[in-house]
């Protein structure tokens, strides 16, 4: 008999722990659950509360990234194109001096009259352009007026203005009273074309 | 042993779990305090700020990235291959000289 009631005694004491042990473990199971609960709440509270400052803040500052890392392209490749264009007018510089034995200034030169005496379409042209442009003009006058002649297919005139411009080539040509006005200078037409061809340089330097 | 020695551990039993029940509730009543403390803290100015900077800091360094990338195209620009160069330089040299 006294040994079946010590049984009983210790399985007493051993279920009413078990039954503690379960108590405290669903206690701190719940306040798991409160705190948990309570720090996702707070976090959506926050996110929502927050939420426009962070975009704005967000949109400036990688807005202005953005911005920066845009300029530092397009100033590389300005730069590359800068770089070309100053190429070229060297280039232009030693074509219109004779330095450069690829090309015949003197041919280029004739083109250039041609075109503004066909396009002014007078008999009697003023002509003028930088000093040494003007010296070998005034040098090989009737030769570039009878060859006008003959490709024009009527007589030209030409008169040079004793009053250089300070450019790199080509001519400026227009009739007596100035109101037809061909402007043939290699800067314009390098302008011109600088202009023409941006994106097709673009796409060769870059593409 | 009596049954009232079965009945004293009857009592202790009961006692224990009487003593967890307490231990519960202010394990539970600690929580809903601990909750509330968080719920309170999150409409502090203090919160906000720690946070934005948080982001501030996470938003910068993304930048940082976006500038490094921006800043390596634009060195890979500046090593243009010296054919394309000379190719644009032909080509415009071409137009300008070129009298239709």
């Amino acid at each position: 008999m006294s040994e079946a009631l010590e049984v009983i005694k210790s399985e007493i004491i051993k279920r009413s722990r078990e039954e503690a042990e379960k108590i405290i473990s669903e206690a701190k199971k719940k306040a798991e659950e409160t705190i948990n609960s309570a720090e996702k709440k707070a976090e959506e509270i926050l996110a929502k509360s927050i939420k426009p400052e962070i975009a704005v803040m967000r949109k400036r500052i990688l807005g202005a990234a953005q911005l920066e890392g845009r300029k530092m392209i397009l100033k590389a490749k300005d730069d590359a194109i800068s770089k070309v264009f100053s190429v070229i007018e060297e280039k232009l510089k030693q074509i219109a001096s004779g330095k450069d034995k690829e090309y015949k200034y003197e041919d280029i030169l004739f083109k250039f009259l041609k075109e503004a005496a066909s396009k002014i379409e007078e008999k009697e042209l003023i002509v003028t352009s930088n000093e040494q442009t003007l010296a070998y003009l005034n040098n090989h006058l009737k030769e570039i007026e009878n060859k006008l002649g003959n490709e024009l297919g009527f007589k030209v005139k030409l008169k040079i203005e004793n009053n250089p411009c300070n450019c790199i080539g080509g001519v400026i040509v227009y009739n007596n009273d100035k109101t037809k006005i061909f402007y043939n200078l290699l800067e314009g037409r390098l302008l011109k074309v600088k202009e023409a061809l941006r994106g097709k340089i673009a796409e060769i330097l870059f593409g | 042993m009596s049954l009232e020695d079965l009945i004293e551990e009857e009592r202790k039993a009961m006692k224990i779990i009487e003593e967890a029940k307490v231990e519960a509730e202010k394990i539970i009543s600690e929580a809903k305090k601990k909750a509330e403390e968080i719920l309170s803290k999150v409409t502090k100015r203090e919160l906000i700020e720690s946070r934005v900077k948080e982001e501030e800091r996470k938003a910068e360094a993304e930048a940082e990235k976006i500038r490094k990338k921006h800043e390596a195209e634009a060195e890979k620009i500046k090593l243009i291959a010296e054919e394309r160069i000379q190719k644009a330089i032909d080509l415009v040299l071409m137009e300008v000289l070129k009298v239709e």
